[in-house]
């Protein structure tokens, strides 16, 4: 059952950042349980069970969505506004992890319910430790949602708190 | 009244009047001494003939005495005066009372009251010591004479004088009787008493010689013709039957010489002609001296006939029937004369009267009107001219009369060629023109109007009226009456004027030329009549009416032709002299090519806008391409040196000891040629974005701008020397966010540039300039050439070498670019190794949107 939780949804169509995501999340220990989607359409039929992804079980969502925005056929924003728009999926915490530093996206994220938004810095070493950060933060610091519907022990919700 | 006579006459009358009373007091005293004496001599000088009496003497005396004092004393009453006054009362009471005894036969006890006569003495006399009633008569006269002498109204002698010239008559009367044969007339008067009465009368008579009628008959000037006035004025009925002493004294005398007339002959003429000499002289009186005088002959007449030819003789009364019937037919019959010679006299008078007056008003009116008039003879001789020619020629009267008018007024021998006369000559018809007299220098209006005697040609009225002035305003009037027609018909745009009714009333060629209608054929026609919407017509001029003005008021006028004019009309009513609307001038306005130039206006106005969407079409195409770019920018170029630096690094990190020192450096420069083209290309995004940026203005004080910044920039300074020094620093209003990007960039360059510096002085300042706050930041560092400060502000323009002092040549542009948006300016100064300050001030920012995004490319400072 563990095996199959996925903690870390990444949505990244550039395989040199997924490559480099990847590297600095293991390199810290931060998650061994990722999935990559490379497109928007991919994310969301992870995310909602369905298309290529139709046997996966909705009980189980990930635990943190790194969002890139530039994004073949759906883009970033539209996968946010579609998954913050069903109950089901709205509590995921999701990072806008993009190389876009422009204020419309920084706006249009946040209203659209990102909980982060983070520019990837040209500087590896500070890529690294933003990466670091935030895994460290959403998936260690940070007391997920109980989700709705979710077949999570009781005992581990009430036990963090 | 008062005639000056020359003294000498004067002394020789006042001289006589002297001689006269003396000679009437010595006559006196010589009757009395023969009474006191009984002289028979003394009493009547002649003897034989009737005795002067006691009272007559007595009376010359007292009248003697009365105008010895009264007539040599022409002076205002005194007391000796009034005794004077009473003594001739005295005589004249004597005289009255003595004539009404012989009137009546009444006997007053006066006569026998000095002395006693005899009947043997009294021969020829009415009875014992009565005196004759001629002399009684007399005295009456003379003794009322003197006594009214200066004392009527206004002291005139006249009442006095004509009772003088009365008694002298009678005196002269009595005077006769002894002349002719003594007591031919039964006068029984004595012949002393005759003579002392004709001097008494003339005395009295010139006693007052410079006052009444004497005065005027003394003072006329008989070499004059006023003799003739003189016998006029004598003969005159006007006023006081006293004023007219010669009239009636006149009638007297004339029954006086037909009594005269009558007796000479005496025997030879039959009795029945008794009346022969009487008719002609009453006749004669009455024709001369009208009906006061006839009658007075009459009466006379009628007293004489019955006193000295019907029996008994040299007595009233007591006549037989047939004599007192033919007495009775006299006197009617010139009593009649009388009355019908002063009706007539009074008709002739009439007559005379309006003729004088006709001719007096003829004559005023003649001189008094304006023209100049003549009247010629048929050889165009002045025969009268009235003052209005005499002026216009500056010529007296008499020099005019007689001359030929065309050498006196044109100063010609020869006639004129257009003169009025001979045409009026020629046609016999009256002639007028108008003539200009050069030598006057003046234009004449004449007329010649003949003067017809039965057929024949008398002569002519000239009637020359002066009309230069005139004609002078009737000039100017016709050269303003053309000045204000020919300002009309300048005028392009066509006029009208309107009556009440709707009519025009005159009009200009443009009117004639819009409408295609003739100017004869508009006056009077309906100007409604020549629009496209004759109502919208009729409304505006109603308009006028109602609010006195109409402005460019649209309407359409239609021609003949068909053409339609667009017109805008301005309108006003008129008024008359007497401030009365007399109607409307209305000028009509061609719009049309008005119209043509502003739908002109229009299309272009529509072209340029359709020019400005598709330039902002244009414009935003660009925006978006460019925000499109700059996306791309951010994203796409940034991810590639993201994964250079990334997997560099993990290579420096993995192979890193197994690699030889040469590739490791090479990595390392792959890595900071990475952060660079980052920092590049971050650089160059905010600078698109500050282009971009709009402006929110708010009051902020620079000092906690400044603060932040400093307390960033003091991570960067650790273990360096650097001293800040901040002034007070003003409180402006900018867009804080890009205020602090200004200092941002200047205090991380003066930190920058002055590392070489052991000890750092950065300094924020403020200053004034020509009331401008300029903000300014100064270090000590490496400081710049002032050759290169051109360069200073431009994008990718660096003055040092990269490996000296890092950096991307991006800053200052931004800098400039929002120091620009704000309206403001930078500038610099710096010394090569001193160090730098930047000065910047902020003015009015900018608002140009289109300005700011076309600048967002980075243009060149």
């Amino acid at each position: 059952m563990t095996s199959r939780q996925v903690e870390i949804l990444l949505v990244e169509d550039n395989p040199d950042d997924v490559e480099l995501t990847l590297h600095t999340l293991r390199k810290e220990k931060l998650a061994n349980n990722i999935h990559v989607a490379r497109d928007g359409e991919e994310a969301l039929e992870f995310l909602f069970c369905n298309g290529a992804h139709a046997n996966r079980i909705f009980e189980y969502p990930p635990k943190l969505i790194l969002l890139d925005l530039k994004l073949p056929k759906v883009d970033g924003m539209e996968v946010l506004k579609r998954l913050k728009a069903d109950a089901r999926t709205k509590a995921i915490p999701v990072v806008i992890l993009t190389s876009s530093k422009e204020e419309r996206d920084l706006a249009s994220g946040y209203n659209l319910g990102a909980n982060s938004y983070i520019q990837k810095p040209v500087d590896f070493d500070r890529f690294r430790e933003i990466v670091k950060t935030v895994g460290l933060y959403w998936l260690v610091i940070n007391q997920p949602p109980v989700l709705e519907g979710l077949l999570r022990p009781a005992a581990q919700v009430s036990g963090v708190k | 009244m008062t005639t000056r006579l020359d003294p000498r006459t004067a002394r020789k009358l006042s001289l006589f009047v002297v001689f006269c009373s003396l000679f009437s007091i010595a006559v006196g005293l010589v009757g009395l001494t023969g009474w006191v004496f009984q002289v028979e001599t003394l009493k009547s000088v002649v003897p034989g003939l009737v005795t002067m009496k006691a009272n007559t003497a007595a009376c010359f005396v007292l009248i003697g005495v009365s105008l010895w004092w009264l007539g040599a004393h022409d002076r205002p009453a005194s007391v000796s005066d009034w005794i004077a006054r009473a003594a001739a009362a005295m005589v004249s009471t004597v005289g009255l009372l003595s004539f009404l005894e012989f009137l009546g036969g009444w006997n007053f006890g006066i006569d026998q009251l000095l002395f006693v006569e005899t009947a043997k003495g009294a021969v020829g006399s009415v009875r014992p010591g009565l005196m004759s009633p001629i002399t009684a008569l007399a005295f009456v006269l003379l003794g009322l004479a003197l006594l009214l002498l200066d004392w009527t109204r206004g002291r005139d002698a006249s009442p006095a004088q004509s009772l003088a010239f009365g008694a002298g008559l009678i005196s002269l009367f009595a005077l006769l009787d002894f002349i002719v044969q003594p007591h031919a007339f039964h006068t029984h008067m004595a012949f002393p008493t005759a003579i002392a009465l004709c001097l008494l009368s003339s005395g009295v008579a010139f006693s007052r010689p410079e006052r009444g009628f004497v005065g005027t008959l003394l003072g006329a000037d008989f070499r004059s013709g006023a003799v003739r006035g003189l016998w006029a004025a004598a003969l005159s009925d006007e006023g006081p039957i006293w004023r007219q002493p010669l009239r009636y004294g006149l009638a007297a005398l004339l029954v006086f010489v037909a009594t005269l007339l009558r007796y000479i002959p005496g025997g030879f003429l039959p009795a029945r002609l008794t009346y022969i000499t009487y008719y002609p002289a009453t006749m004669v009186a009455a024709l001369v001296g009208g009906l006061g005088p006839g009658i007075l002959a009459t009466l006379l007449s009628s007293v004489c006939v019955d006193y000295f030819f019907l029996e008994p003789k040299g007595q009233f009364g007591n006549k037989n029937l047939p004599d007192l019937a033919g007495l009775i037919v006299f006197t009617v019959i010139g009593i009649g004369m009388s009355w019908l010679a002063g009706a007539v006299d009074r008709t002739r008078k009439r007559l005379a009267d309006e003729t004088r007056r006709a001719k007096e008003e003829w004559e005023r009116t003649f001189d008094s009107v304006p023209e100049a008039v003549m009247v010629l003879d048929p050889e165009f001789r002045i025969q009268r001219a009235n003052r209005a020619m005499t002026e216009l020629l500056a010529l007296q009267p008499e020099a005019l009369l007689g001359k030929h008018c065309i050498e006196l007024v044109h100063n010609r021998t020869s006639q004129l060629p257009d003169c009025p006369l001979r045409e009026m000559l020629q046609s016999g018809k009256q002639k007028q023109r108008e003539l200009v007299e050069p030598r006057l220098n003046k234009i004449f209006d004449v007329s010649a109007t003949p003067l017809w005697e039965g057929k024949n040609l008398r002569g002519c009225v000239h009637v020359i009226r002066d009309i230069t002035d005139r004609k002078r305003v009737e000039e100017k009037l016709r050269i303003a009456a053309l000045y204000t027609r020919s300002l009309i018909e300048a005028s392009l745009d066509p006029l009208v004027t309107i009556s009440r009714e709707g009519k025009i009333t005159d009009l200009n060629g443009a009117t004639e030329k819009v409408t295609g209608v003739s100017r004869e054929k508009l006056i009077g026609s309906d100007f409604f009549n020549y629009f496209t919407d004759p109502e919208s017509a009729r409304r505006g001029y109603e308009q006028v009416f109602a609010q006195g003005a109409v402005q460019d008021y649209p309407l359409a006028i239609r021609s003949t032709a068909g053409k339609v004019t667009d017109v805008l009309y301005n309108a006003t009513v008129f008024k008359n002299e007497a401030g009365e609307v007399e109607g409307v001038v209305a000028a009509a306005r061609d719009i049309a090519e008005r119209k043509r130039a502003e739908e002109e206006v229009h299309r272009l106005n529509a072209e340029l806008e359709q020019h400005v969407i598709q330039r902002t079409a244009q414009l935003e195409a660009a925006n978006k391409e460019l925000e499109a770019f700059t996306y791309s920018v951010s994203h796409d170029l940034r991810a590639p040196l993201r994964h250079i630096s990334g997997f560099s690094k993990i290579l420096t990190e993995e192979c890193g000891p197994s690699l030889a020192p040469d590739a490791r450096h090479h990595l390392q420069r792959i890595q900071e040629g990475t952060c660079r083209m980052g920092q590049l290309v971050d650089d160059l995004l905010n600078l698109g974005r500050v282009g971009r940026h709009e402006v929110r203005l708010q009051v902020t004080g620079l000092n906690s701008v400044v603060n932040e910044v400093i307390a960033e920039l003091k991570a960067e300074c650790e273990g360096r020397q650097v001293e800040w020094k901040v002034d007070d620093l003003p409180f402006v209003e900018c867009d804080p966010g890009l205020l602090r990007q200004v200092f941002q960039n200047l205090l991380s360059n003066a930190v920058k540039f002055s590392r070489p510096r052991s000890q750092a002085v950065l300094e924020v300042g403020q200053k004034d300039q020509e009331g401008t706050p300029v903000v300014f930041v100064r270090d000590n560092g490496v400081g710049f050439n002032m050759k290169y400060a051109g360069k200073l502000f431009g994008v990718f323009q660096r003055l040092h070498r990269s490996e000296d002092f890092e950096g991307t040549g991006v800053g200052l542009a931004t800098v400039q670019r929002i120091i620009q948006k704000h309206g403001g300016r930078i500038w610099a100064e710096a010394e090569l190794d001193k160090g730098a300050t930047f000065y910047f001030t902020l003015g009015a920012p900018e608002k140009t949107e289109l300005k700011t995004k076309a600048a967002t490319a980075g243009d060149k400072a």
